[in-house]
């Protein structure tokens, strides 16, 4: 519409229009640039919630995860792990190997309810959320990398552009917001709004980058069955390969209590 | 010939058959570790005790159907320092190379027994309770394991019956521990954690007598509110730390055997409370326990005169352990608790522990540095007289999955009349190779 209005018949000479009408031509420009600006920031917000709704459409999932951590070097260390998600909040995971690790479970129930079962001890330990910024059991990934359900919670969206048939987002975080990162950039897939890349800044700097590969519809749900997460200080990443993925089983809140994380796999 | 055969087939039969049972009805699952544990003391006036052992851990679980689990685990200890005192001893290889082995753990778990909401779990198991990092002032019901004086929190499990009952967030959970474990100490060096008084005499230890009467049962009820985890026990037992209940002198004073000395367990009655939460991104927990003992007296009998002391009042005493913790940006964890009464203090006599950690990780995990420390105060009013204090830093590393290897030291001391002054002859410096599998 924009281009229409400037595409309009050029005038014949501007001093031959009457003041009053180019006065309110000039008006209409702006109020629509105005608008435009306005109705772009609102697309944002609205891009970012339908991720989110995306993200967290699946009423509950299980999944079998395979983490892999890639040094430098190029040597690896495979995790393997059972995960279970419940709404946007609740989420098992479970460490089915290796050794040192095996049978240790995370159990989220908020941000600030989180739970480590530590199988040698015979214990189930809380957890403070001050951990979330460090690195999962040894992984790329944050804690709050793993238990991230929603962004619009905590960030504001802009759009900053739109490329290769993707919505190129910039998320900051908003006032209060218990986050660590000072800034995001989402790649979002315009045909289903799963995010294909996500950009970490902080310090004014991006540090961390995450992929996200083998988009499939499954159980008419989108899900990226790949992601990496690399480590651009270190070049450090972890890919993590999801398989045996299931929807919308039902699962019963008692899976995510401490009942169930002590419980062996 | 052919009965030999046959004998064979049986044999072979009976060997495959849980084998078989396996295969169509469950997979057995193996696991544990092998911990290589190398230690040397520091001080040329090192203490006696010499029980450094290394362990390896052999576990077994099976889960035949989604209602059941059954786990058992050995533990095997080799120690480092050969039980040599007369040449004989030399003709022995157990002597030589001390060994242990033991069941640690053996039970069964039946999930929703009776009704969908109840777990049974029966057998020789850990039962840990309370919030705080190791220093439980409520975790009672295993016995203390000070076999190895750097691992002082260490507990063996004990033959339980368990039964758990889950409504919501309400977790009521009810024990029986039929037979009474006293305490684990180290081969000579109980005087580490009951002191030197009694090393010169001989002694006899009484158990609690082995009929129902004398088992012990506890309760726990836990929940959550507002973000705070919070739990309510109750134990009725035996402390597992024996006390002074009979000292009879030798009456003739020129023998090298001062006397006899009997020790027996105190009944004691333990009402605990427990918590942890999070404020603004800052772990707290705290753990109390009320513990009300039956009174104990001494019976003295000296150069003919009998008279009896008491050893333990029944005056009801508490001990807590507070503690926080914070992962501050960068990676650096640091962990904090206050500890008001020791595991073998009870009655009046209860000091004030504060115990430090931290921790860092670096290489992408591949190296774990971590400072510990801890500061004894025994009396407010003079502390320059009563205070000990440790340090323990540890370099691990873990860079290859299912291996650690550390080095470390154990280092104590303060003044003699202190428990980590007392120690001061322990410090030690060790490596450590643990694999997992």
């Amino acid at each position: 519409m924009l281009n229409e209005i400037l595409q309009s018949p050029p005038l014949p000479d501007a001093t031959k229009v009457p003041s009053g009408e180019r006065v309110y031509r000039i008006l209409f420009v702006v109020v629509f640039l105005i608008l435009t600006t306005v109705a772009n920031a609102q697309t944002g917000k609205e891009i970012l919630a339908k991720v989110d709704s995306v993200m967290n459409a699946p009423k509950d999932m299980t999944a079998i995860e395979k983490m892999t951590l890639i040094d430098k070097g190029g040597s690896q260390k495979d995790r393997n792990t059972k995960i279970y998600q419940k709404g946007s909040e609740w989420r098992l995971v479970r460490f089915l190997t290796p050794a040192d690790v095996r049978g240790v479970s995370f159990l989220r129930l908020a941000s600030d309810r989180l739970y480590l079962y530590l199988p040698a001890f015979r214990k189930v330990r809380r957890i403070a959320s001050s951990v979330k910024n460090e690195n999962f059991m040894g992984t790329d990934f944050s804690y709050e990398d793993m238990s991230q359900s929603s962004y619009s919670n905590d960030y504001t969206a802009k759009l900053l552009k739109q490329e290769n048939n993707q919505y190129v987002l910039e998320l900051k975080p908003k006032p209060n917001a218990d986050v660590s990162y000072e800034k995001l950039i989402l790649y979002i897939d315009k045909s289903n709004y799963v995010y294909r890349k996500i950009e970490y800044y902080n310090n004014g700097k991006q540090f961390k980058v995450l992929t996200v590969d083998n988009i499939e519809k499954i159980d008419n749900y989108w899900f990226g069955k790949k992601m990496e997460m690399r480590n651009l200080k270190n070049d450090h990443r972890t890919t993590l390969i999801l398989t045996e993925i299931k929807f919308d089983q039902g699962l019963p809140d008692k899976i995510f209590t401490e009942r169930n994380l002590k419980r062996p796999e | 010939m052919g009965k030999i055969k046959f004998i064979l087939i049986v044999i072979l039969a009976l060997i495959l058959s849980p084998l078989s049972f396996y295969k169509i009805y469950a997979q057995p699952k193996i696991g544990g570790f092998l911990q290589l544990d190398k230690r040397f003391y520091i001080n040329d006036n090192a203490l006696p005790f010499d029980d450094f052992y290394n362990r390896f851990r052999f576990e077994t679980s099976i889960s035949p159907n989604d209602k059941l689990y059954l786990f058992s685990s050995v533990d095997f200890r080799f120690y480092d320092v050969a039980r040599v005192d007369e040449l004989n001893d030399l003709e022995n290889i157990n002597q030589l190379f001390p060994t242990n082995i033991s069941l640690w753990e053996a039970y069964v778990s039946v999930y929703g027994f009776l009704f969908d909401d109840l777990d049974l779990k029966i057998g020789k198991q850990r039962i840990s309770w309370g919030t705080a990092d190791k220093l439980n002032q409520t975790d009672n019901l295993n016995s203390k394991d000070f076999s190895d004086i750097y691992n002082f929190t260490e507990k063996i499990p004990s033959w339980a019956v368990k039964l758990s009952y889950y409504l919501g967030d309400y977790n009521l959970t009810a024990v029986w521990l039929p037979n009474f474990e006293p305490v684990l100490l180290p081969r000579n060096g109980t005087s580490l954690f009951l002191g030197d008084a009694l090393a010169s005499f001989k002694d006899s230890v009484v158990l609690p007598a082995s009929k129902l009467s004398s088992s012990m049962f506890a309760f726990k009820l836990s929940s959550n509110l507002a973000g705070w985890d919070y739990s309510f026990s109750y134990f009725n037992g035996y402390d597992d730390i024996p006390i002074l209940t009979s000292l009879i002198y030798n009456s003739n004073p020129g023998s090298s055997n001062p006397g006899k000395a009997e020790l027996s367990f105190p009944k004691i009655q333990v009402i605990g409370a427990d918590f942890s939460t999070e404020i603004s991104g800052i772990g707290f927990w705290g753990e109390g326990a009320l513990i009300i003992p039956d009174e104990v007296v001494t019976y003295i009998s000296a150069i003919g005169m009998n008279y009896q002391t008491v050893a333990l009042d029944d005056k009801p005493y508490f001990k807590f352990t507070l503690g926080s913790d914070y992962t501050f940006p960068g990676g650096y964890y640091l962990n904090f608790q206050w500890m008001h009464g020791f595991f073998t203090e009870r009655g009046s006599a209860l000091n004030d522990y504060f115990f430090a950690r931290l921790e860092k990780v670096l290489f992408n995990d591949q190296l774990k540095i971590a400072l510990g420390g801890v500061l004894e105060v025994d009396k407010w009013d003079n502390v320059n007289e009563n205070y000990g204090y440790g340090f323990f830093p540890e370099l691990t590393y873990q860079g290859i999955d299912n291996l650690e290897i550390a080095v470390g030291t154990f280092l104590v001391g303060g003044k003699p009349a202190t428990l980590l002054g007392s120690w001061n002859d322990a410090n030690q410096a060790y490596l450590r190779v643990k694999v997992i599998f």
